[in-house]
């Protein structure tokens, strides 16, 4: 990693809050919105900011390959602004804007296998972060074992995946799962149990130390 | 709840999404169930693995806001906006067309019907000035020409004429029998 990219890196950090968004302010988001409605980038620099790790990671979930999952992220946020207009506070605008991003993913996703190309192709050109604790045989063990659950989710059925990433990668409550997903609590408990199980199933198939 | 039923609930028990009876339940035969209790953990296992799959934000708020800046002349609109957009930017276009007809200017007014105009008008003044007969030539062919129409006047018998009583010889006869002579006349013949 070079010295601007790991700048890079730090100043994207320290931008990143790490509360959940879940405790972000309603009725700022709302003003925030309301801003952006009315032309203000200002105002949607700070949901970018707000946004921007949580909505990667659902689409680095769903793709399993960086540049792809960056592509996306820009690509949904983008979106958003152009839509913003649209969007007429019957949801959380997190709850909207994971919707526009796991479409974009999904469709990217299904572009792919249409020209019959490797979807889940793992994508390790980008450095993990590495922790000052951790030894190198720790990492390489760490990155062997994201490989393997990454082609474990690039097994499962897409519905499967998107539900897998929205409630373990992204923590969403069943309530906003089920609004992001456009379906029912009860479908939302059944479907992440029957994730969970094939994904437990896929996982075993490896011949690994879990 | 039986044994099926219970982890059919766990995925539920482990995200904390249960009642508080049912979470309880649940809590109640997993201290009892072996099998439960390895799916439990195995839930809460791959959970962690797909946690770790979650890697830093690449520098896109950048790219983004550069694009978003680029954009924000033109402000997000709903639907029904775009639509009263899309009707006044034609009411404006069509406003635009009117007055750059009005602009327009009738063709006596192009520039080249107004060179023309000013080449004819140049022509026919240096015409006027060096080709109209003037001078002595002018007057003596003027002078010609009047000397000839008088003497053509002073010889025409129409001219001469006037105001003279006509003889009686040349008066025909017939000319001054009205229409019953004149049938009589022709009776007679």
């Amino acid at each position: 990693m070079s010295v601007a990219t790991f700048t890079a890196y730090i100043d994207t950090y320290s931008e990143v809050e790490s509360d959940s968004i879940e405790d972000f302010d309603l009725e700022e988001e709302r003003e925030l919105v309301l801003q952006c409605q009315n032309g203000d980038a200002d105002a949607m620099e700070v949901l970018v900011i707000r946004y921007q790790q949580w909505a990667y990671n659902i689409a680095y979930g769903l793709l399993s390959h960086h540049e792809d999952a960056q592509d996306v992220t820009q690509d949904a946020f983008l979106s958003a602004w152009q839509n913003i207009g649209q969007f007429k506070f019957k949801s959380r605008f997190s709850t909207w804007f994971y919707r526009i991003v796991k479409n974009k993913a999904l469709n990217l996703l299904d572009q792919r296998q249409r020209r019959k190309t490797d979807p889940m192709e793992i994508d390790d050109t980008q450095p993990w972060v590495p922790l000052d604790t951790e030894t190198p045989e720790r990492l390489a063990l760490y990155e062997e074992r994201k490989q393997l659950v990454h082609a474990a989710l690039a097994k499962l059925k897409e519905n499967h995946r998107t539900i897998l990433v929205l409630r373990e990668l992204q923590e969403l409550s069943y309530n906003e799962i089920a609004a992001v997903l456009g379906c029912t609590l009860g479908r939302v408990k059944s479907r992440l149990h029957e994730a969970r199980k094939a994904l437990k199933a896929e996982l075993e198939k490896f011949d690994y130390e879990w | 709840m039986n044994h099926q039923r219970i982890q059919n609930e766990l995925s539920a028990y482990l995200d904390d999404e249960l009642s508080p009876a049912t979470q309880e339940q649940v809590a109640a035969h997993l201290r009892g169930c072996t099998e439960c209790r390895q799916l439990l953990a195995t839930f809460q296992r791959n959970r962690r693995h797909i946690a770790a799959l979650a890697r830093p934000v690449p520098p896109i708020k950048a790219a983004v806001m550069t694009q978003v800046r680029a954009q924000a002349a033109l402000p997000p609109v709903t639907v029904s906006q775009r639509i009263g957009i899309l009707f006044r930017n034609a009411v404006l276009s069509l406003r635009e067309g009117a007055q750059a007809l009005k602009k327009t200017k009738p063709w006596v007014f192009q520039p080249i019907t107004a060179g023309a105009s000013a080449v004819l008008t140049l022509a026919l003044t240096v015409g006027f000035l060096y080709l109209y007969p003037t001078g002595t030539h002018y007057e003596e062919a003027l002078d010609f020409y009047f000397g000839l129409h008088t003497e053509q006047v002073a010889d025409s018998p129409l001219s001469s004429n006037v105001g003279t009583p006509l003889s009686s010889d040349m008066i025909n006869p017939i000319d001054t029998l009205d229409d019953a002579e004149l049938f009589d006349l022709y009776l007679e013949e």
